[in-house]
């Protein structure tokens, strides 16, 4: 079991964490650098976060009287007010 | 010492924990789902302050916002000329976002449309490897956008379409779509929308002049603080990030939802101390009878104990591993079933790979809290069951 858990210990830390072996995150570590942050979308528990700082101010978001967008986030409700909708995507398809 | 001695009560134990499989796997197989639940928290967490603490040597020095009425605003470029009139500032560059708040199938989602500055960004050296398909955004390129897996994923876009954003008040964004990110770096980019920052001034109304932030490099990384309280002083409604205080914000983060984890953890681990109690405080009329004929044999007290916690030792050894291993691999599989509540948020993030870490001083202390409690706890039984009166129990 010991055996095990170096073995899993040692692929972990050249897959995913140690800077030097791992591509996994160098490649991270490239989206951070370019982007100028480390963006986490699920920071402050909350998937509106985009910014890192804006703590409080992300969970109130940007509507007065509005709080989270998104209906899953257990740190408030979503109050369904009208301008969850004011924006639309629309993917045109490229032509074959 | 009397090292015969010892390995035969070692071996006494482990055939005790043969013998009395049900009562051992009582006590193991929740000791294992509780060092299981503990770990996977732990090496997730990890994951996180550790990239955080990567990507500290990849930020900005400083990021400058604007603050309109104590809520973050935009920022005026002429912000960005005085900066770099500091000295020791190499460059400054602006960055204009926003959030695109979406109905996806009758979920409420939120994304971000990102826009870079094309001609400053540092782009990190290994952004090439980051792109799935397609290609990254190059300087000069105008309505073309780069996106995150979730997004490409939500609204089924490949390389080649074009997506197009409109709003209620007629404002339209047509960019078409020249690259995806892969999933190792969804972490960080999985609802992004990258275009360039012209692209997104002109889609959420920003004037020439404004921003959403400004990056700020220095010439060394010692010199972040003194540059931070220079631009502090330079203006009352700006708001002065250094990228210590990012990376602290990052580990702030995670630490609450750990403490979450902890706490319950914490519950989970008294339960099983209790049951572990419960179990060696109860001496069947079978063991009295057998520690009765070990002591008419000639063992002593001492033995008893020292027998009856081996046997803890290596329930708790056993426990500990396997939770710790099996913790591992559940957090190495992306938390399956709760990483919605891991991440803090399910709904539109299905597949979400996240960095776990594991390091030595975790280990440490796993096995630490793992084994200590529990022979702490079997220390009183095992004194119970070491002053059993031989002659009463053999005669019943």
């Amino acid at each position: 079991m010991i055996i095990s858990l170096i073995g899993l210990y040692l692929y972990n830390d050249r897959i995913a964490t140690n800077y030097e072996l791992s591509k996994d995150t160098q490649m991270r570590m490239a989206v951070v650098k370019t982007l100028g942050g480390p963006a986490i979308p699920i920071i402050a528990q909350c998937c509106t976060s985009r910014n890192l700082a804006e703590g409080i101010y992300a969970r109130r978001s940007d509507i007065p009287g509005g709080f989270c967008f998104h209906s899953d986030c257990d740190v408030v409700v979503t109050p369904g007010v009208i301008s969850e909708k004011v924006y639309r995507v629309t993917v045109i398809k490229k032509k074959t | 010492m009397n090292l015969p001695k010892h390995i035969n009560i070692c071996l006494m134990a482990t055939q005790n924990l043969r013998r009395y499989k049900a009562k051992s796997l009582a006590i193991i197989v929740p000791l294992i789902l509780v060092m299981a639940t503990i770990s996977f928290m732990m090496f997730s967490r990890g994951g996180f302050m550790k990239d955080a603490e990567i990507a500290r040597g990849f930020l900005p020095d400083v990021t400058v916002q604007g603050i309109y009425a104590g809520r973050v605003g935009k920022i005026s470029l002429h912000m960005k000329a005085k900066i770099e009139d500091i000295p020791r500032v190499k460059q400054v560059i602006p960055r204009v976002w926003g959030y695109l708040p979406l109905k996806i199938g009758g979920t409420d989602a939120a994304f971000t449309l990102m826009g870079l500055d094309l001609n400053g960004t540092r782009y990190g050296e290994k952004l090439p490897w980051t792109v799935e398909t397609g290609s990254f955004l190059v300087p000069g390129d105008r309505n073309k956008t780069v996106l995150g897996t979730g997004v490409a994923v939500s609204f089924d876009a490949y390389v080649g379409d074009r997506l197009r954003i409109e709003d209620t008040l007629g404002n339209k964004g047509e960019f078409e779509v020249i690259g995806i990110l892969n999933d190792t770096v969804q972490v960080y980019s999985t609802d992004l929308i990258i275009v360039s920052i012209e692209d997104a001034r002109s889609f959420f109304g920003y004037c020439e002049d404004e921003a959403s932030d400004l990056l700020v490099y220095t010439d060394a990384p010692e010199n972040a603080d003194m540059v931070a309280w220079d631009i502090t002083c330079m203006a009352d409604n700006i708001r002065v990030l250094t990228s210590r205080a990012l990376t602290d914000l990052v580990k702030e983060a995670f630490g609450r939802r750990g403490g979450t984890f902890q706490a319950m953890w914490l519950m989970l681990l008294v339960a099983v101390l209790l049951l572990v109690w419960a179990q060696s405080a109860h001496i069947g009329v079978d063991v009295s009878k057998e520690i009765g004929v070990l002591k008419a044999l000639g063992w002593e007290t001492g033995d008893i104990i020292e027998m009856k916690m081996i046997e803890s030792l290596i329930m708790g050894l056993t426990g500990t591993s396997a939770g710790v291993l099996s913790g591992f691999v559940y957090a190495l599989m992306g938390t399956p079933g709760i990483s919605g509540y891991c991440l803090g948020c399910a709904s539109i993030y299905p597949k979400f790979p996240v960095p776990v870490h594991c390091d030595s001083q975790s280990l440490i202390l796993l096995f630490i809290i793992g084994i200590m409690p529990l022979m702490v706890v079997s220390a009183v039984p095992a004194w119970l069951a070491g002053i059993i009166d031989p002659d009463d129990t053999i005669r019943g």
